[in-house]
């Protein structure tokens, strides 16, 4: 019997939470997988093959009784299957959501999935109010992933996520205060873990850019499952993989940052949000 | 400062303190207690806002008065007669985490009391005297209730309030009452107040009065002005200056020009509240509502229509 998921953070897509894991991961008592996401709960095929299987590709063979094993993975917020499979995981598990601004939020999914090219519009006004069922028939990764501005609907995604699990098993966090005061936003989390306080060290940033050469980037995209990358998963350890990967996508980066959105539009798009961040301001204390 | 006075004592701690809700009638409750004989209600100002971290006017600025040491607040009461009940109304005292449990540790026997509106009217209400004051204000109530609903909607959330006090202190010691009431019958309306404070029967010439009513300023400009000059002497500490203001009738004179500044209200279209607000709040509020009637044991539909 492998080891449980004790801690997971489920969301939100593009507000720090690959920056979040590494960070957490700095706790002597906290461990997470190696990978960048942990695609067990979301994805069909891994769910398949049972997690006993799935957990020597993303964990380390003994992790000591002491020790939580955390996870994250963003797509499970919004899923409520993925939500379902997780709680028949581990009943007791602890949930993290890190919530940034709905609007910022899609417009940096946006030009993500431009990077790595999935999308394909010239510009986020194009396709903002296109329906995504319409733009990518059957493709339930692009479903999830380009439904930009609905994801931001943070309080609807709350209520279903308390159908799930209970209040006190939820903590739900503001992207702003990891970007103001790390060392806080993560004793936040060991608290919430139940295990001591530690000063992380607050380097790591992954501040958007565009890249050098989207192909690049497109091939280690989660949509595209090409027969080059089944091979090397197959010949190269997860630690090599992994680093092969990261390697890459750094020199891909250049120094240009991704565009400011407009203002007015900004504002515009935040009117649509209006409702439900009131409600979640109501049950969560977070103001956008 | 008269050292003599009971006030002056370390264990002196005052008998009552009503905690809110702001706009619901606290300042006719105030000028009603300060003349009952068997009370001293504080002559110099009506919210003595001492236990509270922020200022009620932005929920933002630092207050000044907290931390100040405990003879500062008792100085209020230096001319309360022996036998006198003394206490104070600052309605911020309600909304704010910390209240409760700085009050209770101030003085465990102290009795509380609070009136209460329907949410949605005190927070309009909340709304309007705001933009009249010219602090702390919005031109339109959803931009009131977006940019500051700790101020608007929070104050108004009386169940989760109320729960923190209910929560430390017996419930004999905490008495709820309705501004509706006010307007009812106010002579009950007191009479329950007078019981639980252990006070006599008194009603005063003003009991018909009304106290702190809406009005319209002429120049908006003037009041936005004044109000930034109050809060801009709050926020820098610079209350000192206060007497001296007051010794060469600096402030009078504010005073005077802000009074005849001010003309009967009449309401804007754009002031008033949009159908679809109103909807949404009735949402919002409707979970407190409910548990506000279970905590008390008291039918409030009204307030959820």
């Amino acid at each position: 019997m492998k080891r449980k998921v004790d801690l997971i953070i489920i969301g939100t897509q593009k507000a720090g939470t690959s920056s979040l894991l590494r960070l957490l991961e700095q706790h002597p008592r906290m461990t997470p997988h190696i990978t960048g996401e942990l695609g067990f709960f979301i994805n069909d095929e891994e769910y398949a093959k049972g997690y006993d299987k799935l957990y020597t590709k993303y964990f380390p063979a003994n992790v000591p009784d002491n020790e939580l094993l955390i996870a994250k993975n963003v797509g499970i917020f919004e899923s409520k299957k993925a939500l379902e499979r997780l709680k028949q995981h581990n009943p007791d598990v602890k949930v993290v959501v890190s919530l940034r601004h709905p609007v910022d939020r899609a417009y940096s999914a946006f030009w993500y999935m431009k990077s790595v090219g999935a999308e394909r519009a010239e510009k986020f006004e194009d396709i903002m109010d296109e329906d995504v069922n319409e733009r990518f028939p059957g493709n339930d990764f692009m479903i999830r992933s380009c439904d930009y501005l609905k994801r931001g609907m943070y309080h609807h995604y709350l209520q279903q996520l308390e159908t799930v699990f209970d209040r006190e098993q939820i903590l739900v966090l503001d992207f702003r205060l990891l970007k103001k005061d790390g060392v806080a936003f993560c004793n936040e989390i060991f608290k919430f873990a139940g295990i001591e306080e530690f000063d992380i060290e607050n380097s790591v940033r992954n501040k958007s850019s565009k890249i050098k050469y989207v192909w690049i980037a497109s091939f280690f995209g989660g949509h595209n499952k090409n027969f080059i990358k089944k091979f090397f998963s197959n010949l190269l350890p997860p630690q090599v993989r992994l680093k092969v990967k990261s390697t890459i996508k750094t020199w891909n980066k250049t120094n240009e940052p991704i565009p400011k959105i407009r203002p007015e539009l900004r504002e515009e798009l935040t009117q649509r949000f209006v409702e439900d961040n009131e409600l979640l301001y109501r049950d969560y204390g977070i103001k956008f | 400062m008269v050292s003599s006075s009971r006030t002056m004592d370390k264990d002196f701690r005052i008998d009552f303190i009503g905690i809110g809700a702001s706009k619901s009638a606290t300042s006719w409750v105030a000028e009603i207690l300060r003349l009952h004989p068997d009370i001293y209600y504080p002559m110099d100002e009506k919210e003595l806002n001492y236990f509270n971290r922020i200022m009620p006017q932005d929920f933002k600025t630092k207050n000044h008065n907290h931390g100040k040491p405990l003879e500062w607040y008792h100085d209020y009461f230096r001319d309360a007669k022996e036998e006198q009940v003394t206490g104070e109304i600052t309605p911020v005292y309600l909304p704010l985490e910390e209240c409760a449990k700085d009050i209770h540790a101030y003085n465990p026997e102290v009795k509380i009391f609070a009136v209460l509106r329907h949410p949605i009217e005190r927070s309009f209400s909340q709304f309007k005297f705001s933009k009249q004051n010219g602090i702390g204000g919005y031109d339109t109530y959803e931009e009131a209730i977006k940019g500051n609903p700790e101020k608007f909607l929070d104050t108004s959330m009386y169940y989760r309030n109320l729960k923190r006090y209910f929560d430390v202190f017996p419930k004999e010691n905490i008495k709820v009452l309705f501004f509706e009431d006010v307007k009812k019958d106010n002579k009950a309306f007191l009479k329950e107040l007078y019981d639980f404070l252990g006070v006599s029967e008194f009603y005063p010439e003003l009991t018909d009065k009304k106290v702190n009513v809406g009005l319209q300023p002429k120049s908006q400009g003037l009041v936005n002005f004044i109000g930034k000059a109050k809060m801009f002497i709050h926020s820098n500490g610079l209350q000192f200056m206060l007497p001296v203001l007051q010794k060469t009738g600096v402030l009078s004179a504010v005073k005077s020009l802000k009074r005849n500044n001010m003309t009967a209200r009449k309401e804007t279209k754009k002031e008033e509240m949009h159908e679809n607000t109103r909807k949404r709040l009735k949402d919002y509020f409707r979970k407190d509502i409910e548990s506000l009637e279970q905590l008390l044991n008291k039918d409030l539909s009204h307030w959820k229509d």
